[in-house]
């Protein structure tokens, strides 16, 4: 089958228009100016108050005995001895854990059904077998030195091409059918095999990218409470997911969302680690419950490394690229077996991210892709830095260089020969996603001009004739910002969709208190970053008052609004919209009261250093702390009517793209984001203050992760059969801050290219088409899944063609419905 | 990750730290900066039931010069001898081969005394201390006595320590003119356990080498010396061609194991390169 827009041109009608709330405008007074972080204080006085430092009355502590097998068995478990120890408060096997929580959350359809302790069988070495509740988790360990377990040895699967033809014995989930295979699925795209017949070359490579993952200096943990009289739980958790994985442990745990309130601490790093969690909580839950008093369980740094939720793709490429003699790319074909651990926590949600940007920066025409999922003996896949997309970047860059070789072309000519033009935007990839706008060849030639390439040939030429190993790399990525949800679930087969589109929301509520503060609630957990400095950069903004004056907190799940999380850089990029629209609302409530106050109309009304004043006339003002004291307590001596009586407090829930809904440029959703920057090295000390202070932080971190997955990772990830792998992951190396690979790196911000398209030399016209382009999604998304017929065809299963269209039209649905491509792209070039 | 149950001692004196190690014998160990102890109780890879803490016994910590000799006591931490003007002076392999010791945290906490008693054959300490010629001081509750650094090390986490001794001092001969001293190691990561490191000693007189000594880190045993290699070495002028026969001989003569980040063949070109990278820069120190 064909694409649906075979020009890459969105059709007529597909962009709906612009929520934008305010133009762009220069001299912010706060936004983009370089301030302290709100959040360091408590943090760097070890103030933060983790999960680790919750203490409840009456609180014991959990430890998990975890398996040294991995593929195995359990026969026996004998826990006498273990229950027998002094302050050993309860012992709990998976057997018994099951008669009290059901299978835990997960997103794969059909489920890979998974206990929060082993039942019966353990699939990786660190697997959870047993927990011990005590008095503290010293003697929590001793326990479980304590329990004794049986296993007969079963076979063990580590590679994942073997996996796909497991039988017997070693298939790891028997009762979900013969094999180790989760999904097998091929996804076409366009023209494929036209564009393969037109190639004069066709590039074959495979390629292997082992896994890697966060290691977080603070490890997921949970502190549980249950209270027998009303059935509810409450858990303290450093889940950055918690409102959309609350509910869920709910479920697991058998109670509804109303019996469980999940407050989230602050957190001690991420990258993907903190998205889930959603193990310790529904370990901690029924730990809680069956001991009858508080439980905190905290993963130490073996069960962190051997059980957690955030190990990366595991995947093994054998990848086509047809191109031309002259080095345009016309097509991509490629088999990808990806490796996803013992059990299948998103499904393919890493390829539903990855397909979303899966031509990168270059207008390749179609593109075809088989999927094999596959279960091994491994921990599972989870979320971690990327979701997947990152090893398509890599892939294409490899693919390219490959292309770049076999046609001896130089590689930055055959990228540059490549890349979507600044005037084709915006352009639709052939999976349906659309970018909204960038300039790629601008990104390209800015970072070929500070990297001074001649130069580094130079000394690259210099280096080799000393006989060192010296290369030079370059390659132009393409990154999309912010995720939706749907991605989890996009790619499911047609028998079992699973979910349909989310809108993946996120949320703020902003009040004025009497005293004239602003209290700003988010809707989302903190996961490490400075969301509170950026609430309040905002909201100083908008209210024109010290950033002193404003307080930000984080909601609880039954406090708090609809959220998805800050998981995929979605927190400034989406919550920064929700705090605009409400501090919005709350201003103009406030500029009414101050206009009956001061006797004055509002429209002659400005807030400005902390007051509300008439325009032009210095002096005549009043402290907003008045205004707010008024309001809330002298309210009889406002006139009746719905403008007063309306109360003081706003929320907006946000859906996506909400990105530019925040005001104009800078925004902080632009600046703070590394994914909106060119990553350039050398020329360091360039750029903004907060770039220096927020971006180049993570910047740094990039090329880290790289760093830290380039030896061998897959060999060193399998677990053997003795058990080795488990003090293997130990002794892997996390590349630590010494270990960065380049010292150099710039950002560079290139003039928005959306302001090129306005015709009438008015920037906020343009900057009003380029934000259109960016509603494509939800608008697009209703008119293409009109009431329901999709999932009633899904249903009926009406054949292959229906199924590939049914994929493309998924695809492109999950692209409009907030994948948005903030397709400015990035082109790095590090010389190691 | 936490110990199982141990008694904790803490003397206020060498004889009561030493009354204490007799009185416990094998049971006993003796927690000095904990850094290797404390995280192996942890993954309860030992498990001591009496640790005997002498971080509080005065006078352990000192480092000074006695006679012709550089004498550190067990105590001093890592971090007091990368830093120490009379270490620098004295014993400038220590000091070139602190530079790759742990991280700093570590290097406040860990002390040399606990670092040569744990015998990790990846450590820094035991090969300089062995290229150097130093000797151990020692003693139980009812001797005490002095072992030469080379005998010292008895194999991988293993030493000439009987029950009931601890290490209490270590002597290092200081170093004479014309003496150059050079570190050279690869590890994954800057402060990380060594795949291999070389320390070279070399002195040179009337533009020959009078007296070389290499010891390895890395290998099968901690301490290792490289007595053959150290005799091609004297009477050459260490030019070009006499560090490549060197290097070369190097290769052949240590005895890696293989670990999980280096096997023993990349173990050996690994030292072949740093041991050339160490005696030319000794050499050049030398002059």
């Amino acid at each position: 089958m064909t694409a649906t827009f075979p020009k890459h041109i969105p059709p007529e009608g597909y962009i709906p228009p612009s929520r934008q709330q305010e133009p762009p405008r220069e001299g912010y007074k706060y936004i983009g100016q370089n301030m302290k972080r709100v959040e360091d204080p408590r943090l760097l006085t070890g103030n933060g108050q983790y999960v680790g430092d919750i203490v409840l009355p009456k609180m014991a502590h959990a430890a998990v005995l975890r398996s040294d097998r991995a593929h195995a068995r359990i026969k026996r478990i004998d826990t006498a001895k273990a229950k027998a120890l002094a302050g050993v408060y309860l012992v709990l096997t998976g057997a018994e854990a099951k008669t009290m929580t059901g299978p835990t959350a997960q997103f794969a359809s059909p489920p890979v059904v998974q206990y929060c302790l082993a039942v019966e069988r353990v699939r990786h070495v660190g697997e959870a077998v047993a927990a011990v509740v005590a008095e503290s988790r010293y003697v929590a360990e001793d326990a479980c030195e304590l329990i004794e377990v049986e296993y007969e040895d079963l076979p063990v699967v580590v590679d994942p091409e073997a996996a796909m033809t497991s039988t017997g014995d070693a298939v790891l989930h028997p009762e979900r059918g013969p094999n180790n295979i989760a999904q097998q699925r091929t996804f076409r795209f366009g023209p494929v095999d036209e564009d393969f017949a037109k190639a004069d070359v066709v590039v074959k490579r495979t390629l292997r990218w082992g896994r890697s993952g966060a290691q977080p200096l603070e490890t997921v943990g949970c502190v549980a409470a249950y209270e027998p009289g009303s059935g509810k739980f409450t858990m303290y958790t450093n889940s950055s997911f918690l409102n959309y994985v609350g509910w869920l442990v709910g479920a697991s745990l058998g109670v509804p969302a109303s019996k469980l309130n999940l407050i989230p601490c602050m957190t001690g790093g991420s990258f993907g680690s903190k998205l889930f969690t959603h193990k310790a909580m529904t370990l901690a839950g029924t730990l809680a419950r069956a001991a009858g008093r508080p439980v905190k369980y905290l993963e130490d740094r073996i069960d962190s490394i051997t059980s957690c939720d955030n190990h990366g793709s595991d995947r093994l490429y054998r990848c086509e690229l047809a191109c031309k003699r002259d080095g345009t790319m016309l097509s991509l074909r490629f088999q990808v077996i990806d490796d996803y651990g013992a059990y299948f926590q998103f499904g393919v949600g890493t390829h539903g991210n990855s397909l979303c940007q899966i031509v990168g920066p270059y207008r390749i025409n179609s593109v075809q892709m088989e999927l094999v999922a596959v279960l091994t003996n491994k921990c599972q896949q989870g979320a971690y830095r990327g979701f997947g997309s990152e090893v398509t970047n890599w892939m294409l860059e490899r693919m390219a260089d490959a292309a770049a070789d076999e046609l001896a072309l130089d590689p930055v000519e055959l990228r540059r020969k490549n890349l979507i033009q600044p005037d084709q935007f915006p352009y639709v990839i052939p999976s349906g996603n659309i970018y909204d706008s960038g300039n790629y060849p601008a990104v390209l030639e800015e970072a070929l001009r500070i990297a001074d390439l001649p130069q580094w040939k130079k000394l690259r030429a210099e280096a080799r004739a000393q006989g060192r190993c010296v290369g030079i790399g370059v390659a132009t990525c393409q990154e999309r910002s912010v995720f939706s949800a749907t991605e989890f679930w996009s790619l499911n087969g047609t028998e079992n969709p699973g979910f349909t589109l989310t809108s993946s929301p996120e949320s703020t509520q902003l009040r004025i208190d009497p005293t004239g503060t602003i209290h700003v609630t988010l809707g989302s957990p903190c996961w490490g970053n400075s969301p509170e400095t950026m609430a309040t950069q905002i909201v100083a903004e908008q209210f024109q008052v010290d950033p002193s004056q404003v307080n930000v907190v984080y909601a609880d799940t039954q406090s708090g609004f609809n959220s998805t999380g800050p998981g995929g850089s979605r927190f400034t990029v989406m919550i920064a919209g929700a705090i605009v629209g409400a501090a919005k609302r709350v201003k103009d409530k406030l500029l009414r009261v101050a206009g009956h106050m001061m006797e004055t109309d509002v429209a002659d009304l400005e807030l400005r250093d902390g007051k509300i004043g008439v325009k032009g006339v210095p002096g005549k003002e009043k402290p907003l702390g008045e205004v707010a004291l008024f309001a809330h307590y002298f309210r009889l001596n406002l006139p009746e009517g719905d403008d007063f009586r309306e109360r003081a407090r706003r929320e907006l829930r946000v859906r996506p793209p909400a990105h530019d809904d925040a005001g104009g440029r800078p925004q902080p959703s632009r600046d703070l984001l590394p994914d909106h920057g060119q990553h350039v090295p050398r020329g360091a000390g360039r750029g903004r203050p907060e770039d220096r202070q927020d971006v180049h932080p993570r910047l740094r971190c990039g090329p880290r992760r790289g760093h830290g997955r380039e030896p061998d990772d897959a060999r060193r990830a399998h677990p053997r059969r003795d058990g080795a792998g488990h003090r293997h992951r130990a002794l892997r190396e996390v590349p630590l801050r010494r270990e960065r690979p380049a010292r150099d790196r710039d950002v560079r911000r290139l003039p928005d290219p959306d302001a090129r398209r306005d015709a009438a030399g008015d920037p906020r016209r343009a900057r009003r088409d380029a934000l259109a382009v960016h509603r494509v999604r939800h608008q697009g998304r209703r008119r293409r899944r009109p009431d329901g017929r999709a999932r009633s065809a899904h249903a009926s299963g009406r054949g292959r063609a229906l199924v590939l269209r049914r994929a493309l039209r998924r695809a492109a649905a999950h692209a409009a419905q907030g994948a948005r491509a903030r397709a400015r792209g990035r082109a790095a070039i590090g010389v190691r | 990750m936490k110990p199982p149950p141990f008694e904790y001692v803490r003397p206020g004196s060498l004889p009561e730290a030493l009354d204490a190690l007799a009185r416990h014998g094998a049971t006993g160990r003796i927690l000095a900066g904990g850094q290797s102890l404390v995280p192996m109780m942890n993954l309860r890879l030992v498990k001591p039931a009496v640790l005997i803490d002498i971080n509080r016994v005065p006078g352990l910590a000192e480092i000074r010069v006695d006679g012709g000799e550089l004498v550190i006591g067990a105590l001093a931490r890592h971090a007091a001898l990368l830093g120490s003007a009379l270490v620098r002076k004295h014993c400038p392999l220590m000091a070139d081969a602190y530079r790759w010791v742990g991280h700093g945290p570590i290097r406040n906490r860990g002390t040399l005394g606990g670092n040569i008693s744990h015998a990790d054959p990846a450590s820094e300490m035991p090969a300089v201390l062995a290229a150097c010629d130093a000797t151990i001081g020692v003693r139980s509750a009812k001797q005490s006595r002095t072992i030469p650094a080379a005998g010292f090390f008895t194999g991988a986490l293993a030493t000439a320590l009987a029950e009931g001794e601890m290490v209490t001092e270590i002597r290092v001969p200081l170093a004479q003119p014309g003496q150059g001293a050079a570190w050279e190691e690869a590890a994954n990561r800057k402060g990380d356990f060594a795949m291999a490191g070389v320390g070279v000693l070399v002195t040179v007189a009337g533009g020959k080498c009078t007296h070389a000594a290499i010891g390895v880190a890395g290998m099968a045993k901690p301490g290792t010396r490289l007595s053959a290699t150290e005799k091609r070495l004297v009477g050459t002028a260490l030019d070009a061609a006499a560090i490549a026969a060197a290097a070369r001989a190097a290769r052949e003569e240590v005895r890696p194991s293989t670990s999980y980040h280096a096997d023993a063949t990349y173990k050996r070109e690994l030292v072949e390169t740093l041991a050339a990278r160490a005696l030319a820069a000794a050499r050049d120190r030398a002059r």
